[in-house]
This record gives structure tokens, sequence and C-alpha cells, in this order.
């Protein structure tokens, strides 16, 4: 009737306790050379070089050296402007006021964050600005800061404030937000409280969500800079490389228009890349905080 | 054991709930456009005291209270009536003399290697210097041997290793009772065996004050040595029970399973009150 079949009773046995752990394998050559292509700096880089491929051949059969000049005649002025101090001397211009704007923007979005995390006024205050300025395009605010600070530094400030401000008081509010209840709980428990509890507790644990504010912000910051310079620029004397853009392109040097061009794309680049790709690796991917 | 018991009538409680009533709901702004739907009453009335050196359980099921009574006990929430006193004091909010360790894993800082998560409140609410915590901080984390690890990120380690920092932070800040709330309740079973035998090893060589939550009925025999029983919606005291007569030791003992099985009954419900009373007595 059961036609259940029982498994069949095998003998026990237990093995002796091994000593270390056995090693890892090598990679082969084969593969090697496989692993090299999967990174993905090598693949972008052929990515970028068939790009500038393309954008010569495209110039030359154009061959109109006023509209379209090609990846080599760029890179010539590049070169050029390089070597004759003119454009690291605009893009230090431009560093130099975007530095200035950004730490401000930086400064007033943690006070606004602060006080938004202690007080309820203060939430009600953020939440309220933020959703009033920042679907406010920066670049709007320029006509009314050239009327009130003039032509000149103090008006670039304010709109790179403006750009700066808002997108990372809303990332970090929401990153404060976001922070464990288990975590402000242990923060509370050892007496923290105010100030102390914000530099402690939140604002270490709400990393992630406050550098990918300040990454936005600084794009915002860096597209708002050379927007506002091609306006004006040469208030001081002292242009920027967005009004090096401009005064080129008037001029009709547009190889020198992509050279600034260029410039443009490879500060933000390097700022990606370098700046907050070692910021990260070294706080929150350190930390396990992001994959 | 009865001579102990007696002795302890006679000494002024550590850590004492005074009719505490504990409630959640709009009052704190966590349901403002609920009207009506607001209040849930998370324990009603609880009195109980925890004497110095006490291993005290808040056992019972999911709804009862034992988790807020935690954390009344620990000031993070307010009751609605009643109060929570320590050494005679009431308790309005939390502080360094009753540090938490919690069922989570986030409780450590993951921007804290394990020597400084162990250092950081000894820094900040102890006031010791740097040389001081550190050397205090590196003795607690040798006692629950993790000295290879003291400059490992939290997220490198298994849950039971976090779980030993949390304890060893805690620990280290001497503080006058202990609050765990299921603190081995994430983890799996043979880990979990294992934690529950270090703290009460740790427990026979530092004799702290413990107050523990669990919804284990075993876990509460082998931790505890006097177990508060409460029952669900609201959270009301049950009944209050020994279990300084276990240890890790007699978790398969016949009088284990009789307790076990005698606390099952009360908290589902099955015997005459009566019948509770006259066990009590027994234990006693």
């Amino acid at each position: 009737m059961t036609r259940a079949i029982d498994p069949a009773i095998r003998p026990e046995y237990i093995l002796p306790l091994a000593a270390g752990a056995s090693a890892g394998r090598r990679l082969r050559s084969g593969q090697a050379w496989r692993g090299w292509l999967v990174r993905s700096s090598v693949r972008k880089g052929l990515l970028l070089a068939a790009l500038a491929i393309i954008w010569e051949l495209a110039a030359r059969w154009q061959n109109n050296d006023l509209l379209l000049p090609g990846f080599l005649q760029t890179a010539h002025a590049f070169a050029e402007g390089l070597l004759t101090g003119e454009l690291p001397q605009r893009v230090g211009a431009s560093l130099a006021v975007l530095a200035q704007g950004y730490a401000a923007g930086i400064a007033a979005a943690l006070l606004l964050t602060a006080v938004a995390v202690l007080t309820r006024t203060g939430r009600d205050l953020l939440e309220t600005c933020v959703a009033m300025f920042n679907p406010l395009p920066a670049i709007a605010l320029l006509p009314l800061a050239m009327l009130w600070f003039g032509l000149g530094k103090a008006s670039l400030i304010f709109v790179i404030v403006h750009a700066v401000l808002w997108p990372l008081a809303l990332s970090t509010y929401a990153g404060f937000s976001s922070v464990p209840e288990t975590l402000r709980m242990a923060g509370r428990n050892y007496g923290l409280k105010g100030l102390p509890f914000v530099f402690d507790i939140l604002i270490p644990a709400a990393l992630p969500a406050i550098l990918s504010g300040l990454k936005i912000g600084w794009a915002f910051a860096w597209r708002t800079l050379i927007a506002a310079e091609l306006v004006f620029g040469a208030a001081s004397g002292q242009g920027g490389l967005g009004w090096y853009i401009f005064q080129n392109r008037n001029e009709l040097y547009t190889d020198k228009v992509f050279a600034g061009l260029a410039a443009v794309i490879l500060i933000g680049l390097a700022v990606e890349n370098l700046v907050f790709a070692t910021i990260e690796r070294n706080t929150i991917r350190r930390w396990g905080m992001q994959k | 054991m009865a001579p102990q018991t007696l002795h302890l009538v006679g000494q002024q409680p550590l850590l004492r709930a005074e009719s505490v009533t504990l409630e959640y709901g709009s009052a704190t702004g966590r349901t403002p456009s609920a009207p009506g739907a607001g209040i849930v009453r998370a324990a009603e009335d609880v009195s109980f005291d925890v004497h110095e050196g006490d291993r005290f359980i808040l056992l019972g099921p999911s709804g009862c209270g034992k988790s807020s009574l935690l954390r009344a006990a620990g000031g993070f929430l307010a009751p609605a009536a009643g109060r929570m006193t320590i050494d005679g004091v009431a308790v309005t909010g939390p502080g360094p003399d009753r540090i938490a360790v919690f069922q989570e894993f986030d409780q450590l800082p993951p921007w804290k290697t394990v020597l400084q998560n162990v250092m950081f409140p000894l820094l900040k609410a102890r006031r010791l210097s740097r040389h001081e915590a550190r050397d205090v901080a590196m003795h607690w984390i040798a006692r629950i041997g993790l000295e290879r690890f003291a400059h490992a990120y939290p997220h490198t380690l298994s849950g039971g290793m976090k779980q030993r920092v949390a304890i060893a932070r805690a620990l280290a800040m001497r503080s006058r009772v202990l609050l765990m709330d299921e603190p081995f309740a994430a983890l799996d079973a043979l880990t979990r065996r294992r934690m529950q035998e270090e703290l009460g090893q740790l427990w026979e060589e530092e004799r702290f004050t413990l107050l523990f939550v669990t919804h284990s009925i075993e876990e509460a025999l082998i931790v505890g040595n006097r177990i508060l029983l409460l029952s669900p919606h609201p959270g009301r005291v049950r009944a209050e029970l020994n279990a300084h007569q276990f240890g890790m030791h007699s978790a398969g003992s016949a009088e284990f399973q009789s307790a076990a099985q005698r606390i099952h009954e009360l908290l589902f419900d099955q015997p005459s009150a009566s019948q509770a009373d006259d066990a009590e007595r027994i234990a006693l």
C-alpha cells in the first residue's frame, strides 16, 4: 500500500577542523585583459576618442572654420590659451567668484536646515522658501541683482548663492529627515541636543544626501556663473570664462569659443571625478553608507 | 534564594514605574490630519520596581507596550499619566545614566569605527579625556572579544558583532541601569544563544542593573531574574514572576519547561487566577 520510499541510512562522518583559510585564485592573463576592458574609465576613454574622431571628420566635411572648428583646431586653440596664460587667468577669475558664492551658499543652507530641524517655525520657513525659490532659475534673478548690486562680483555671488542654497537645503533637509530613529535616540541618550546633535549625529548620518546636494549645487552654480558672465563680465577689467567665450564669439574666433567651452566641461568633470569622487570614497563609501 | 528576596524588600528600588500610562497619537503630532483616529494607548497603569543588580524582564506579545515602557524609562517617551523615577528622581528626558541598546543595527553610527563608537559616549557624556576614553573603550572591546576589529567600520561586521559593540558601548558608560530593547531579536538562533550566554557571563562579573525587553519566554527565563508579564491592547501587568533559578545550563530541564509552560498559560489566559497565585507562592 505505502509507496513511500525511505531514504537509505548513511554513515555519519566528522572532519577535523581545517587550519587557515584557502588562498584566493589568481587571475589568468586572458582574464586580466578582459578585466582591463571592463574598467569603466577605459571604456569611457575609448568612447570619448570615438566622439573626437567623429567631430573632426564632421568639421572637415563641413569645411567652415567660422561655424565648426575641428577637434584638432580646438585643441590647438586650447593649448595656445593655456600657454599664453589667458585661459588659466580667466578660469581663475571664474573659480574665485564661484568659490565665494558656493561657500556662502553652503553656509546659508546649513544654517537654514539646522534651524529647520530644531524649530517648527524654521521647518515651515524652509519648506515655504524651497517651494518658492527652488524652481526659480538663478539666472532670472540676474537683472534684479544688477539693479541692486551693480555690474560686479556682488551680483555674480548673489545669483550663485541662489543657485546653491535651495537645492542644497532641500537635500540636506531630506537627509536629516531620513536619519534612522534608533540613531537619533542613541544620540539623545548621550545627552546630545541642539547644535551638537546636528553636528555629531545628523550631518554625518545625512552625508550621502548632503553630498548629492553639494554636487547638484555645484553644477547649478557653475552653469549659472558661466551664463551670468555671458551677460556682463569685464566690469573690473578681469572677466571670467563666460566673458572669454562671449568676447571671442564677437571677434569670430570660433576655435577659442570651443576652447572656452571645453574648459567649462573639463572643470566640471574634474570637480565631479576628482573632488567629489575623492570625498565620497573617503567618507560614505568607506563607511558603507553608499555602495 | 528566599533570604535574598527578603533582603531586597528593605531596599530602595533603583528604577520605579508608578502607574505609568503611555499613549501615542495626535498629541505627539504624528498624525495631525486624522481627527478621532488619534490616540493609541500602549500601556495602562503599569507599576514595577527594578532593584540594583536586577535583570528585570518585560515580557509579552507584540502590542503589550513593553518597548514603549522601556522608552519611557529611557526618557524618550513622556508618560500620559504616572511617572518613572530613577533613584527617586522623576525621569524627564534621555540621559547617560540610562544607556539603551536597541534591536536595530543602525544604532551604531556607520561613520565611526568600533573603537570610535565605544569612545563616542565616553567623550560626549562622561567627558573623559581622549586618552582615558581610548583605554576604557579598548578594555571593553577586549571584554567582548573584538580587539581584532577595533578599527573596523560597523558595515564590515556581522549582526552579532554589531550588537556586541552596542553592549560594550553601553557597559563602558557604567550607567545606573542598562536598557535593552530585544537586542538579540534580529540575530540568528545560534548567535542569539551565544549572546545570551555572554550577557549572563558579563552580568556575573559586573553585576550591572538591566531592564530587558523580549517577546521570547525562553530568553526571559534565561536572561532574567525577575519577569514582568504584560498582556496586550493596552499593555497591563499580568504577573510578576521570579526566574533567578534559571540560567543557560537549565534551559532543557523539567522545571524550566514547566516555568515556560506556566508563563505561556498566563499570557494566553488559560488557567484561573487563583492557580497562578498558588504557583507564585511556590516559586517564592
